[in-house]
């Protein structure tokens, strides 16, 4: 790709930027960390009309990444700064293809940067709980009357329990491909990995995500009797 | 074909990533071979369970923000610094590092008019909260006793909304005076907390979309709509203040 995939580490400023547990950015030369550029209004108009409709993907994708929902949109809205900053070098080709690239590089150097892992922990502890207690609230519900409300609900929080499970070098690539529908190139683009690394990597997560759900509808079987 | 060279293949077909013959010779093995026919069938059931998790879509308030900043940038004329408000947005992530400690959420507009009735709004609830009195002139949870108690004191009729179920009880209402203006002030609980959500004529300073501010450990959402202007303001926490928002920009207009 001859645009600008920002890599970890690499993007503005990042010499002189560190993220302080809070999520606080400390910068320590002011005017090198944005360095501005000039949009021009029909430029500008371009970038709204290619780079919003992908929002919810972008976010979506944060959100699996870096696991909470704060975090992920501030990974989010650093991510449309950066691309906004770099629009002018964006040669064209998937806008969304692009777009990913940068959200999952400033995911990844805040995962890198990220001090104190205790919030995260503790916010995965907290899914586990709600998960915990719905597995918990069913047997009771299906005495009475099979909700097949519930039922959803329980089957996504099985699913999504696994998925969360897998390594985030696995995880990316399932998210891409189930979740956006991503050819195996372009997610090879995203990733920087090649294709056959893609195919190895969807193989080997699809057969741990069979493994952990089969573990999981177990658990859940078992509750149920 | 053999069945562990199919299974090799079964992602890439099963995703139509393979070259038509290979595709077509899995297909053909597939029809003949019970063992990996179900293989794939159990490929094919997870896929649909992951894929129908769906995507966790962004937050509406996020959505706002970002795409409120960047409809600003469109409004302004060429040559007049574009990016004035992402500009702003670097801006005040320096500012936050010049205070140390301070969270600036959204695309802060370097405005004065605007900063300045963000600090009056949150000195607004501050005062309020001094005493119980100076929170509530009418201490009430009915939207139908409330709207009535309005007429006579402002010249506009603020929608009042009941958002008990939703778990942010309304508790009482007053006049209030902010950034030289009359203001409908509603007064909402969260567990301890309170929330005051000021409501008056919308002048040029405020903006359509929704924005969100943090200062101070106090957390400002505003907004615009039928030309009145809605400031949301507590130290309950963003998310919170967020759904709040949400719910009342929603149910407006409606008993």
């Amino acid at each position: 790709m001859g645009s600008c995939p920002i890599r970890p580490g690499e993007g503005p400023g990042s010499n002189e930027c560190q993220e302080r547990p809070g999520n606080n950015l400390v910068c320590s030369r002011v005017s090198q960390v944005w360095p501005l550029r000039t949009l021009t209004l029909r430029k500008n108009q371009e970038f709204e009309r290619q780079m919003l409709p992908h929002l919810d993907a972008a976010y979506n994708f944060a959100r699996w990444l870096m696991r909470n929902a704060e975090d992920a949109e501030d990974a989010v809205q650093d991510a449309f700064l950066r691309a906004y900053q770099a629009f002018p070098s964006y040669q064209g080709g998937s806008e969304k293809t692009w777009l990913m690239t940068i959200v999952r590089n400033v995911c990844l150097t805040r995962l890198q940067r990220r001090v104190l892992p205790s919030k995260v922990v503790m916010l995965d502890d907290a899914m586990r709980e709600v998960e915990a207690t719905d597995a918990g609230r069913v047997p009771a519900s299906l005495n009475s009357r099979p909700d097949a409300e519930l039922l959803a609900k329980l089957e996504h929080a099985r699913v999504r329990s696994a998925l969360r499970k897998l390594p985030q070098d696995l995880r990316e690539i399932v998210v891409l491909r189930e979740f956006e529908d991503l050819s195996y190139q372009e997610i090879s683009e995203i990733v920087a990995v090649p294709v056959g690394t893609v195919t190895s990597r969807l193989s080997r997560a699809r057969a741990l995500l069979k493994t952990l759900l089969v573990e999981n509808d177990n658990g859940g079987r078992r509750n149920e009797m | 074909m053999k069945c562990e060279e199919a299974h090799e293949l079964l992602d890439a077909f099963h995703d139509g990533e393979l070259q038509l013959a290979s595709s077509a010779a899995v297909e053909r093995h597939l029809c003949t071979c019970p063992s990996c026919s179900a293989a794939f069938n159990l490929h094919t059931t997870l896929c649909t369970r992951v894929r129908r998790l769906g995507r966790m879509p962004a937050p509406a308030l996020f959505v706002a923000r970002i795409s409120g900043s960047l409809r600003e940038e469109n409004r302004e004329p060429t040559g007049m610094l574009p990016v004035r408000s992402w500009r702003a947005l670097a801006a005040s992530h320096l500012l936050a590092v010049a205070l140390g400690g301070v969270t600036v959420l959204g695309f802060v507009p370097a405005r004065h008019a605007h900063t300045f009735t963000i600090q009056e709004t949150i000195d607004a609830h501050v005062r309020s909260l001094i005493d119980e009195r100076t929170l509530m002139q009418i201490v009430s949870s009915d939207s139908h006793n409330l709207r009535p108690w309005f007429m006579g004191k402002i010249d506009f009729s603020p929608a009042v909304v009941e958002l008990d179920k939703e778990g942010f009880p309304l508790l009482g209402a007053r006049v209030d005076y902010l950034a030289k203006r009359y203001a409908a002030a509603l007064v909402y609980g969260r567990r301890k907390h309170r929330i005051n959500l000021f409501v008056s004529p919308a002048d040029a300073s405020s903006t359509a979309a929704m924005t969100a501010t943090a200062r101070n450990g106090y957390n400002v959402v505003e907004w615009q709509t039928d030309g009145l202007s809605y400031r949301v303001v507590s130290d309950l926490d963003r998310a919170e203040l967020a759904q709040f928002s949400e719910l009342v920009q929603m149910r407006r207009g409606r008993p």
